[in-house]
C-alpha cells in the first residue's frame, strides 16, 4: 500500500492511495494518511483509482477520518476513476451517500473548490 | 498457513488451514484468488468472494474469543453446478457466533451522524448469493456462495 499527497491549492489537497486497502495496508497507511488529513487547510480529495480492494477497516478509516476533517471545516471527496469494484463497494455500504463521490477528476476538484 | 488442492476438478475442494491471526488474511486472499484463477472463475466472482472472505475471517478472529486462537481455520473451496457456483466455508473453534443475527446497523444519510465500523456483515450480504451459518461439533461453520453465468 502506497500513499502520496499533493497541494493543489492552499485550501486543497489531494491523497492518492495505491494497492489493498485490506485489514494490512489500511494498517500500512493509517498513521501517515490521518497525518495528512490533519495537515490539509480544508478540503481533500482522496483519490481511490488505484486501490485494487476495499475492506470495512478501510472504510472505517475514511469515515473517522472524514468526520475528523468536517469538525474542523473541511471536506472529504472521493475520487474512483474508472475503478468499478470501488465505485460498487462505496455504493453499497451507503458512503456514497456521506461523502461526495466522483468518476472524473476535473469534478471532484470543482466540488471541493465549490 | 497450510493448503492442499486435491485435484481441483468440478465439485471437488481445495482446502486451507489458517492462522486466526489478522496478518493471515491476505494469504488467504491471495490463496483464494490462485486457487479460483485455476478453476477458470471470472474475476467479478473472484472479487465479490474476496470482499465475503475478508470481512468473516475479520468478524471470526474479532468475535471468537481467545478459543478461536487455540486451533486453526479450515477454509474450503468448492465448485459446484457444472463450475458456475463457488461456496467458500470456514470453520474455526472459537467462540458460538452467529454473523446472520447480529444486528446490523441502521443506514445514516449524513456524515456527523454516521459511527465508523460494523460493515462487514452489510458486505457479505450484499456481494454473496447465498450465505449460511451453522454450529456443530463445538465449531463454527459459515458459507458464502456466488453464482454466475446464469443469463
Amino acid at each position: 500500500m502506497t500513499i502520496e499527497f499533493v497541494d493543489i491549492e492552499e485550501n486543497l489537497r489531494s491523497i492518492s492511495l495505491t494497492g489493498r486497502l485490506d485489514i494490512q495496508g489500511t494498517e500500512e497507511i493509517s498513521t501517515e494518511f490521518t497525518k495528512l488529513n490533519s495537515e490539509a487547510k480544508q478540503n481533500v480529495i482522496i483519490d481511490l483509482s488505484a486501490v485494487s480492494f476495499l475492506a470495512s477497516m478501510g472504510i472505517r478509516e475514511l469515515i473517522s477520518n472524514a468526520k475528523t476533517l468536517q469538525r474542523r471545516g473541511g471536506r472529504m471527496i472521493l475520487y474512483v476513476g474508472e475503478n468499478a469494484l470501488i465505485a460498487k463497494i462505496l455504493e453499497t455500504t451507503n458512503i456514497g451517500e456521506l461523502l461526495p463521490l466522483f468518476r472524473v477528476k476535473e469534478d471532484a476538484k470543482k466540488a471541493a473548490l465549490a | 498457513m497450510i493448503s492442499h488442492n486435491p485435484s481441483i476438478n468440478s465439485n471437488e475442494f481445495a482446502e486451507l488451514s489458517l492462522l486466526a491471526d489478522y496478518n493471515e488474511i491476505r494469504n488467504a486472499s491471495t490463496w483464494l484468488a490462485q486457487t479460483c484463477a485455476e478453476l477458470s472463475v471470472p474475476i467479478s466472482e473472484i472479487n465479490r468472494l474476496d470482499i465475503c472472505l475478508n470481512e468473516a475471517l475479520a468478524n471470526i478472529i474479532e468475535h471468537g474469543g481467545h478459543e478461536v486462537k487455540l486451533s486453526p481455520i479450515i477454509m474450503k473451496i468448492q465448485i459446484v453446478h457444472d463450475s458456475t457456483e463457488l461456496t467458500v466455508t470456514l470453520t474455526d473453534k472459537g467462540k458460538p457466533f452467529n454473523p446472520l443475527t447480529y444486528k446490523q446497523k441502521n443506514r445514516v444519510n449524513q456524515l456527523e451522524d454516521a459511527v465508523p465500523g460494523g460493515l462487514g456483515l452489510t458486505m457479505m450480504k450484499e456481494f454473496s448469493d447465498e450465505l449460511n451459518y451453522t454450529y456443530s461439533n463445538e465449531s463454527n461453520h459459515l458459507s458464502f456462495s456466488v453464482r454466475w453465468g446464469l443469463d
